[in-house]
């Protein structure tokens, strides 16, 4: 046998898997992080580091750009899955290892030496060098007073605006990078983008939206508790405890597809309740500057505990609907980290960008 | 070997640091500048300063990396390559450059070199601790007191929000009304 | 008086650091599949290493468009050997690979290499998140580096030695930790941070989707990564001599001692690990100058007074 052809196949025999999903597919990506889990495949953090591409449901217009984007960027060996129901989670799965191991497939799929496409990526916030008018070569000019301004807005070969001069938040005037968010991003909820202005890792302007809403009748919508669930394992994960995302993803894969008791489910909640309010360094990370209570970890316990109440049997309260807008207003001023936690703990439902009464409730 | 050595490593600080002044990269421009003092601290080395050498690599790779930082600040676009000017007020440095270079290059050539008197330090680690700590210590407190008195009060005169801009006049607010708190929660 | 190991060691020192690295990687598999609820079976976290090294030994390189090339490619690379040269003076029994008269602030100096490289390879993939990544490290490095070189120089205080091979010898009755905690817990935590591993490891984070490494693919990523774990292996190492008294031990010879030591350091920053969330570098700045700085500078002076007291400099 071909060496490559036995490296190859020992090589991708636990592939690195990059899920894509618009709105509306969380129960199918749970299904297909589930059966990641159990395979103890690895979940792809960037294009860079990704096997495998799974796309779930059926992207609309705007999504399907930015698969083929990110597509793109993923270095060989790979392969590319569309799952659009959960019995065909577990066979293509077993079908992309056949893919991987294929070498003349492989070869004649391989993009050209991992350069990127014309398009920015939307994914990564990958964008053009700075342009500089004012600092041409040999110019001479002895007044030179450090600025690189230049207005923004004007479009490089790659794609996006290039950095332009604003106040930060001491006062100087400072490089300010407009970038996209999403809607690839690992802990990102499906869909979302937000356009933002950053100084720094600070967010100075914030604008999000949903890609594909046009799509949004076909939406399904995860029960209150599996949401909640959800979105604890992403806040939990964000904040670097991958132990406690990892429990968190199994109860929620507990509650949408069976498999252990209610009360079993119940009392590995509860357990996993007191790890998270029992963690001082956890409190620590998350405090915020607001109150004396701790928001995020704040809005972590209520996840948790109408999860609860939900597996319970009880109602279960109706998420709280976090307004794009107040969203946007939460994200101005926040750091890079803090921001994604923010994200993660709003857990916006799938909305055209109305107004609706700013009610931040215990979401944010 | 030794004549080898030496020879690499002077040339590399010199074009290291002339090229810092050719590339159109910010970010290029300040590792050549890196390259250019790990070479001198390699020549450092060759004197037996073991000490003075290693601390030079350290010093200089940590000073390098915090310029990285403000030229983050200033220019935000990662990977900068595009054509950019390293040069300011191109006139006057070409004087100060001329007329450094001339001083020293002159004080090298007419100065008579001494003669060295008695043998190294068998430890020169310890010689020279000894030494900063003894006779050249009153040297070395003036100049750490000076230093770390420019340090205060640059970033007195920079900040633009001070502690009692935060905790009040009196110091006394229970807590700051920073937007994002530091560990300790002042 | 140099008592370095024969030239030939220094071929064979990368080798054992890799080999500690395998178990490191191994062990933290395992740890990550317990804490997960998914147990890993032992032989697969066994092989995973070389399985992870094999995947991107196959996968392809990628380039970043209008990236600086060069730069990235020069930060990748001096991760490995910054981690390498900080090994040299680590004793592997009660000989090192190099004896240097300066060994501690050379073993400090290769570690600041690191901040370099990533804030290079972060730099280099014209991506913002990358960038992120990239001077997340440099805060904090910064924050780490007063505390971190206290504790250093606490050890050399204690041996009155910057030589790592006086500082082992003057262990062979009491090690350093028993008289020097405060320094033991700062150097160890700060292992951990110039590594950028665990719970320091907010450079390399899932929410800038793997930060300064973010664009890395290939072979590329298998250098960093392997300099990462190097550079962590190496700072573990390193704490044997300066607090855990070096080879010195009943029964077993010292290069053992020496082995068991490290991987017995590797285990406790792994099972930490796994315990706790990552630490965000804006809320440990000001905990690190503010708290563990004149924490460390208390032990440096008390260790110097029992130092004078006890008869002075030599």
């Amino acid at each position: 046998m071909d060496l490559r052809n036995a490296l190859l196949r020992v090589a991708a025999r636990r592939p690195h898997v990059l899920i894509i999903g618009g709105i509306g597919t969380d129960r199918l990506r749970a299904r297909v992080e589930q059966e990641v889990g159990r395979r103890h495949w690895t979940n792809a953090m960037a294009p860079a580091d990704t096997d495998v591409l799974v796309v779930v449901g059926q992207p609309g217009r705007e999504l399907r750009a930015v698969v083929d984007d990110v597509w793109a960027t993923v270095p060989a060996p790979r392969a590319r899955l569309d799952v659009r129901n959960e019995d065909e989670v577990t066979t293509a799965l077993d079908d992309a290892v056949t893919v991987l191991q294929d070498l003349s497939a492989q070869r004649a799929g391989a993009p050209r030496d991992g350069l990127r496409s014309e398009r920015p990526s939307v994914l990564s916030g990958a964008h053009d060098e700075h342009d500089d008018s004012s600092h041409e070569q040999g110019s001479g000019h002895e007044d030179h007073d450090g600025g690189h301004h230049h207005g923004g807005g004007m479009e490089l070969p790659g794609g996006l605006a290039m950095a332009d001069l604003g106040d930060d938040r001491d006062g100087l005037a400072l490089d300010q990078l407009h970038v996209p968010l999403g809607p690839v991003l690992p802990e990102w909820p499906s869909g979302l983008v937000v356009d933002v202005v950053l100084q720094g890792d600070v967010i100075q302007e914030a604008r999000s939206r949903f890609v594909d809403l046009d799509d949004l009748d076909a939406t399904e919508r995860l029960p209150a508790a599996a949401r909640a669930l959800e979105s604890a394992a992403r806040v939990l994960a964000l904040a670097g405890w991958d132990g406690p995302a990892a429990r968190a993803r199994g109860l929620r894969d507990a509650v949408l597809f069976g498999g252990g008791s209610s009360a079993g489910v119940l009392e590995e909640l509860d357990d996993l309740r007191r790890r998270v309010r029992r963690s001082r360094l956890l409190r620590w990370m998350l405090r915020s500057a607001e109150g004396g209570r701790s928001e995020v970890l704040g809005a972590l316990d209520d996840k948790l505990l109408s999860a609860r109440a939900a597996v319970a049997g009880g109602r279960g309260e109706a998420p709280v609907a976090v307004d794009l807008a107040a969203l946007d207003a939460r994200l101005v001023g926040a750091e890079f980290a803090a921001a994604r936690l923010i994200v993660a703990v709003a857990d916006p439902l799938p909305q055209p960008a109305l107004t609706r009464p700013t009610d931040l409730g215990g979401a944010s | 070997m030794t004549t080898a050595l030496f020879v690499v490593l002077a040339v590399t600080a010199v074009v290291a640091g002339a090229l810092v002044f050719r590339v159109d990269s910010m970010a290029r421009a300040t590792f050549l500048l890196l390259l250019s003092f790990l070479a001198v601290a390699g020549l450092v080395l060759m004197t037996g300063l073991q000490y003075l050498g290693v601390v030079i690599v350290l010093m200089m790779v940590i000073e390098m990396v915090v310029m990285a930082v403000f030229m983050i600040m200033y220019m935000m676009n990662p990977a900068g390559l595009m054509p950019m000017s390293m040069f300011h007020n191109t006139r006057g440095a070409a004087v100060i450059a001329a007329t450094t270079f001339v001083a020293l290059a002159g004080g090298a050539l007419l100065v008579d070199w001494p003669v060295r008197g008695g043998a190294p330090a068998p430890d020169l680690t310890m010689a020279l601790g000894q030494s900063l700590m003894s006779g050249q210590m009153l040297t070395m407190m003036t100049l750490g007191v000076t230093l770390f008195a420019t340090i205060v009060g640059t970033v007195v005169l920079a900040a633009g929000r001070g502690r009692y801009d935060r905790l009040g006049d009196e110091l006394d607010a229970p807590e700051s009304d920073d937007r994002d708190r530091g560990g300790v929660g002042r | 008086m140099s008592v370095a190991l024969p030239l030939g060691w220094s071929v064979l020192l990368p080798v054992l650091l890799l080999a500690v690295a395998w178990a490191a990687v191994a062990a933290d598999a395992v740890v990550a599949g317990r804490a997960a609820g998914r147990p890993v079976p032992w032989t697969v976290a066994a092989a995973l290493p070389g399985r992870e090294a094999l995947r991107l030994l196959v996968g392809q390189r990628r380039r970043a468009v209008a990236g600086d090339e060069l730069l990235r490619g020069v930060g990748g690379a001096v991760l490995p050997i910054a981690a390498l040269l900080a090994a040299v003076v680590v004793p592997l029994g009660l000989r090192p690979v190099a004896d240097l008269g300066a060994g501690i602030v050379w073993f400090n100096a290769m570690e600041v290499f690191a901040w370099a490289a990533v804030w290079l390879v972060g730099w280099g993939a014209n991506s913002t998140l990358s960038l992120i990544g990239g001077y997340r490290f440099v805060a904090q490095g910064l924050a780490w580096e007063l505390p971190h070189m206290f504790a250093l120089i606490t050890a050399a205080v204690g041996a009155q030695s910057l030589r790592v091979t006086d500082v082992v010898a003057a262990q062979q009755d009491l090690w350093f930790v028993v008289i020097m905690p405060v320094a033991f817990v700062a150097f160890l935590l700060s292992v951990a941070a110039m590594a950028f591993w665990g719970p320091f490891g907010a450079p390399l984070d899932r929410d800038i989707a793997g930060g300064a490494a973010a664009e890395l693919g290939g072979v590329d990523r298998l250098v960093f990564m392997t300099g990462r774990w190097l550079l962590l292996v190496a700072a573990a190492a390193m704490a044997v001599p300066l607090f855990l008294g070096g080879g010195h031990g009943p029964w077993l010879p010292a290069w053992a001692w020496v082995l068991v030591k490290t991987l017995a350091v590797l285990a406790a920053l792994v099972a930490l690990r796994h315990r706790i969330p990552t630490i965000r570098m804006e809320r440990w700045t000001e905990f690190s100058l503010v708290v563990l700085t004149p924490a460390t500078i208390a032990q440096a002076l008390v260790v110097t007074l029992v130092g004078l007291g006890e008869g002075g400099l030599s």
